[in-house]
């Protein structure tokens, strides 16, 4: 796929100029190298040097914590660390600025999808929390990120443009592989399930929920989130893809849907976003959600308890220096405790790796920049 | 945990002067390649539209007062670039 077609997927991405393209690239390339090239060689660099000092200090194997505060005392470590902090930050930066040149241009496009299929439900009184606010992913304002004009759609065109040149199609696209993976899943899991009503808690732009729109047609899809600025921006997306969903700007702590009113409730990247106090408030509103035999899950990074030290040492960058300060608690939490303590009976509960469905097909480029091996981890019960 | 998000901006060096000149080093390694970029678009248009041709950008010298021009642009580029790593006090 070329430069033209990478920005031309659907009616809201926009060719940019040879030079802020070539601009775009030149972040999104060192980052993929950084990821792909540099970053595994540091395990070696753990193994060789800094391992066996602190198994001599402490007198044991060190733990996650241990691992990451001497490894950012080591110099290639430090190294990975500054050259990955400016490719994400200047990454974003220069996609919002192409953002902010063509925002006319897109917000007309947006404006042309407002009949749908689909609807947008916005509550500008609604009450945002402290730990979704902040530059997260070192974007400026994160995911509120918003011009002076009205109904302005900044927030989702910067993440949905940055996600889908920097990722290079390695999750389709249309960034649908997910979607698509978790749902082909589901119906492998849950052969006899017919959801009438499915909801996603945290949607951002749409890229997962339009894949269970598609792979469950005959359901009624809603999404939630916090900013209208990515909400606005996900309903014209879905519109221009032909596929409906029904947005509304509410907090997945407390929706303002019925009890027992979905079959499915799930969210993707969502949790370790969230606060230690938020995290049980949201698997509580699962639960009240959902109808008897309903289905809840959370896909998001595998939890610690899945992980060497090491590989979990890795995400302090993200926690850190990517601002995503709450990641640490919930990949540390007891994900079965915390369910059961939502009122899920532990006999019903399940974890799982669905595998890409992409990445089969995919080519050695794609394969390449795949450093997390394909896999898409969740957890979940089913209400009984 | 705190309700409050720690999100201060790291630097990894004891010296944050590396953190900063890593920062400006990087960028301009963008320019460049934005240049790189720009340059092989004009390249390929002027040689499509048949103005200038691969070959005759290859085989081009400057000459005479051009030739002078131009090396003086590089002694001061030169010297704007690693004055400041090699000034002393």
């Amino acid at each position: 796929m070329d430069r033209v077609a990478r920005q031309s997927v659907h009616p809201l991405i926009k060719p940019a100029s040879t030079a802020d393209y070539a601009r775009e690239s030149f972040w999104d390339d060192l980052t993929m190298y950084l990821e792909a090239d540099v970053r595994p060689g540091l395990r070696d660099v753990y193994e060789r040097d800094v391992r066996p000092k602190l198994v001599e200090e402490l007198g044991r194997e060190p733990e996650r914590a241990e691992i990451a505060a001497a490894m950012r005392k080591q110099e290639d470590n430090r190294w990975w660390y500054l050259l990955r902090t400016q490719s994400q930050r200047q990454g974003i930066e220069v996609s919002r600025e192409v953002v902010e040149k063509q925002l006319p241009e897109l917000m007309a496009q947006a404006k042309a999808r407002g009949n749908g299929p689909g609807s947008l439900s916005l509550d500008p009184d609604l009450a945002i929390p402290d730990y979704i606010r902040g530059d997260i992913h070192l974007q400026r304002d994160g995911y509120f990120a918003a011009s002076d004009i009205a109904d302005d759609i900044t927030a989702g065109a910067v993440y949905d443009r940055g996600i889908t040149l920097g990722r290079m199609g390695t999750q389709g696209w249309l960034n649908d592989d997910v979607g698509l993976s978790l749902a082909a899943w589901m119906k492998e899991r849950f052969p006899n399930f017919r959801p009438k009503r499915i909801l996603e808690l945290g949607c951002t732009v749409g890229h997962t929920v339009v894949g269970f729109k598609q792979t469950y047609p005959e359901a009624e899809v809603h999404a939630i989130d916090l900013s209208a600025g990515l909400l606005r921006y996900a309903f014209a997306r879905s519109a221009a893809l032909g596929v409906e969903i029904h947005y509304h700007q509410q907090n997945a702590e407390r929706t303002r849907f019925d009890g027992g009113s979905f079959d499915l409730v799930f969210s993707r990247i969502l949790m370790h976003e969230t606060s230690a106090d938020a995290m049980p408030r949201i698997f509580a509103e699962c639960h009240r959600l959902l109808g008897e035999g309903g289905v809840m899950f959370h896909s998001d990074a595998p939890q610690y308890d899945m992980l060497d030290p090491y590989a979990q040492s890795l995400r302090d960058w993200d926690a850190t220096a990517n601002k995503e300060p709450y990641m640490n608690g919930y990949y540390s939490m007891n994900l079965e405790d915390a369910f059961e303590q939502a009122g899920f009976d532990r006999a019903t509960m399940f974890r799982a790796q669905p595998p890409s469905l992409r990445l089969k097909n995919a080519d050695a480029e794609v394969r390449r920049s795949r450093v997390r091996g394909g896999l898409y981890f969740l957890a979940g019960a089913v209400r009984t | 945990m705190a309700d409050t998000p720690e999100t201060k901006d790291q630097h990894f060096f004891d010296d944050p002067a590396i953190d900063r000149l890593t920062a400006a080093f990087l960028q301009l390694a963008s320019e460049v390649w934005v240049l790189n970029e720009r340059f092989a678009a004009l390249q390929t248009l002027a040689d499509e539209k048949g103005v200038i041709t691969r070959e005759d950008l290859a085989r081009f010298q400057f000459t005479g007062e051009a030739d002078a021009e131009i090396a003086k642009d590089r002694g001061a580029f030169l010297r704007r670039v690693v004055g400041p790593l090699t000034a002393r006090d």
